[in-house]
C-alpha cells in the first residue's frame, strides 16, 4: 500500500485550501488585491512543487508554511513598499469594514498590529494552531512567538479595553 | 462575545472571489499541463494593471535605470572573473614550480571556520541510497503527524483549558486559559501522560497538573526555585523522558544560559540537574528526549548549535554547519529521533532579514549531522 496521499485536481485543491490561504495572506497585509497575488503565488508554487504529500497535514501545513514565506516576501518586495508608500494612492481592494458591523472594533485593532503579530495572531485565533506548530509554519521558535502572541495581546486589551483577549 | 469569536466571524466573511478562484484554477491547470512556462507574465500584468498611468511610467524609467546599473555591475564582474582567473593561473604556475606559501591567508580562513559548510552535506539526497532517503522521509512524515506538542489548550469562551488525546478532549482542572496565556507556561505530552507547567502567581515557583491516564486523573505539584528572581521572566521548556520522568529548563531573555531541574516521580520532588551558563549558548529550544540522551538545541554565537548530554549534568556541543554564504546567523529549532534517524529542523537567516527552515538528518545518533533538504 501506498504511504502518500493523492494528488488533488487544482479545483478541489482551491475548495480545501483557497479560504485558508487566502485569509492567513488577508491578515497579513489587510488588500484584497495583494492577497489575491500571494494567493495566485502559493497556489502556482503548490503546482511546481515536485513533492510526494504523505497526509493532509503534510500538505497543509507546506501550504502554509509557503503562504508565509510568500507573505513576508510580499511585504519586503519593491512592488509593496513602492505602494505602501504612494499615499495619494486609493487602497481600493480593503474590505468593507463595515460589513464586519459591531466587530469592526477588532478588525480595526488587528489591523493596527505590527506586521510581525498578525500572522501569529490568525493561526492562533483562527487556525487555532498551536505554538509549536505557529513556530514550524513560521520558521522561528517557539519562545518568540509567545512572545509575539503575549505582545500582540497587550496591544488588543489596550485598544479593545478587554479583560480576555 | 469574545475576542476569538469576534475574530471568527470577521474570517469566515473574508473569502476569496469565486471569479478569482475560477481564473486561477484555469492558470494552475495550465501550468500542470505546459510545466509552467510563461504564468508569470499573467502575474505581472495584473499588478501593473492596478497602477495609475503615472507610476507605470516612474516604474518604467526606475526599471530602466536598474536595467543600466545591473548591466554595468555585469560588466564589472565578467572583467573581475577575467582577472581572477588570470592571477588563478599565475598562482597554479606558481605552485607547479614550487614557489605557493601553503600558510596563505586564503588557507587558514577556510579551515579554522567554525561554521564552514561542506557542500558535500548539501547533496546527501543525491547521493545516498534511496532506502536512507525513504528512511528520513518517513521520520520527517512522522514529525509532521506525532502528537509532541500539537494540542491546543484554551476554550476561551469558557475560560477551560483541555489537551487533545488523539480525539479524546481531557480537561485540566482548576485553569483559566485567559490568565495562563498571560504567563509563561510549558508542556509535553507522551503517550498517556500530560504535563502542564503554569505560573501560578507565585515569582519563586511553578505550578504543574500532570496525568498518565489520558486526563482520568490529575496530580498537582510544585517545584520551589529559589535561586531565580521571578519564574514569570523566563521561558519554560518541558520534556519527558518516561511518564515519571522529565525536565523543566528555564531560559531568561537577558541570559545566555539555562537551568535545568529534573523529576523521577512525576514532579513531586525535584533537583537541579545541571546548568548551561556562562557560556555564549542563546536561544535555547527545548530539551528533547531520545533513548538516554538530551538534547538542546539552539544558537551559539549566530549559528545553530546542539548540545548533547548523558546525564543531564555534562554538556557537549555537537556542530552543525550552515551555509555561511548564504545565511548570516541561523538556529537548531528542534531535535527529534525516530528510531535510527535524527532529524533537527535548522533556521538560517538571511542578510536581508529572511528565514528558511531546513531539515538536517543524523543517522549516527546525533554524532554528526548533514543537510538533507528544505523545510517542510
Amino acid at each position: 500500500m501506498s504511504d502518500f496521499i493523492r494528488e488533488l485536481p487544482a479545483r478541489e485543491l482551491l475548495k480545501m485550501y483557497s479560504a485558508t490561504i487566502y485569509r492567513i495572506a488577508y491578515s497579513h497585509t489587510h488588500n484584497k488585491a495583494d492577497a489575491e497575488d500571494i494567493t495566485q503565488n502559493v497556489f502556482l508554487k503548490y503546482i511546481s512543487a515536485d513533492i510526494e504529500w504523505r497526509s493532509e497535514e503534510h500538505r497543509k501545513a507546506w501550504l502554509i508554511r509557503v503562504t508565509v514565506n510568500c507573505a513576508n516576501d510580499f511585504v519586503t518586495s519593491a512592488h509593496y513598499r513602492h505602494k505602501a508608500d504612494a499615499e495619494e494612492l486609493p487602497d481600493t481592494g480593503v474590505e468593507d469594514p463595515c460589513a464586519f458591523g459591531e466587530n469592526s472594533d477588532v478588525y480595526y485593532a488587528v489591523q493596527s498590529l505590527p506586521e510581525k503579530y498578525r500572522i501569529p495572531i490568525h493561526l492562533f485565533y483562527y487556525e487555532d494552531m498551536s505554538i509549536a506548530e505557529i513556530a514550524e509554519a513560521t520558521a522561528t521558535k517557539e519562545a518568540t512567538v509567545k512572545s509575539q502572541l503575549s505582545r500582540a495581546r497587550d496591544m488588543l486589551r489596550k485598544m479593545l479595553k478587554e479583560e480576555t483577549v | 462575545m469574545s475576542f476569538k469569536e469576534k475574530y471568527t466571524d470577521i474570517q469566515n466573511n473574508i473569502t476569496p472571489d469565486a471569479e478569482f478562484l475560477e481564473q486561477l484554477a484555469v492558470k494552475m491547470e495550465r501550468k500542470k499541463a505546459t510545466g509552467g512556462a510563461n504564468d508569470d507574465i499573467s502575474l505581472d500584468i495584473t499588478m501593473i494593471d492596478d497602477q495609475k498611468p503615472l507610476e507605470v511610467v516612474v516604474e518604467s524609467r526606475r526599471a530602466s535605470l536598474w536595467k543600466l546599473a545591473v548591466s554595468a555591475a555585469c560588466l564589472v564582474c565578467v572583467l573581475a572573473v577575467g582577472i581572477f582567473a588570470a592571477v588563478k593561473l599565475r598562482g597554479i604556475s606558481s605552485v607547479e614550480s614550487g614557489s605557493n606559501d601553503p600558510t596563505s591567508s586564503d588557507n587558514i580562513s577556510d579551515e579554522s571556520s567554525d561554521n564552514s559548510f561542506d557542500d558535500s552535506s548539501s547533496s546527501t539526497s543525491d547521493t545516498s541510497g534511496s532506502s536512507e532517503n525513504e528512511k528520513i522521509e518517513a521520520a520527517i512524515h512522522k514529525s509532521h503527524t506525532d502528537g509532541r506538542g500539537r494540542p491546543n489548550f484554551g476554550d476561551e469562551n469558557s475560560g477551560r483549558m483541555y489537551v487533545d488525546f488523539e480525539g479524546s478532549k481531557a480537561y485540566i482542572p482548576n485553569l483559566d486559559c485567559n490568565y495562563v496565556y498571560r504567563h509563561p507556561f510549558a508542556y509535553d505530552l507522551l503517550n498517556d501522560s500530560f504535563v502542564f507547567a503554569y505560573f501560578s502567581g507565585n515569582p519563586n515557583s511553578i505550578s504543574f497538573l500532570s496525568t498518565t491516564d489520558k486526563g482520568k486523573s490529575w496530580q498537582s505539584s510544585e517545584l520551589n526555585v529559589e535561586n531565580v528572581d521571578n519564574v514569570d521572566n523566563y521561558h519554560w521548556y518541558l520534556a519527558f523522558q518516561n511518564a515519571e520522568k522529565f525536565f523543566l529548563t528555564l531560559k531568561s531573555d537577558d541570559d545566555d544560559g539555562c537551568i535545568i531541574y529534573t523529576t523521577e516521580d512525576t514532579g513531586k520532588t525535584w533537583t537541579q540537574a545541571g546548568s548551561i551558563s556562562g557560556s555564549d549558548v542563546t536561544g535555547i529550544q527545548k530539551v528533547t528526549a531520545a533513548g538516554d540522551f538530551y538534547w538542546i538545541a539552539g544558537r551559539k554565537k549566530l549559528y545553530p548549535v546542539i548540545l548533547k548530554t548523558d546525564d543531564g549534568v555534562n554538556w557537549r556541543e555537537v556542530q552543525i554547519s550552515i551555509d555561511t554564504k548564504k545565511y548570516v546567523g541561523g538556529f537548531c529549532r528542534n531535535v527529534k529521533f525516530y528510531d535510527d534517524v535524527g532529524l533537527a529542523e535548522v533556521v538560517g537567516e538571511t542578510a536581508d532579514g529572511k528565514t528558511e527552515a531546513m531539515w538536517y538528518s543524523s543517522e549516527d545518533h546525533g554524532e554528526t549531522w548533514s543537510f538533507y533538504r528544505a523545510y517542510p
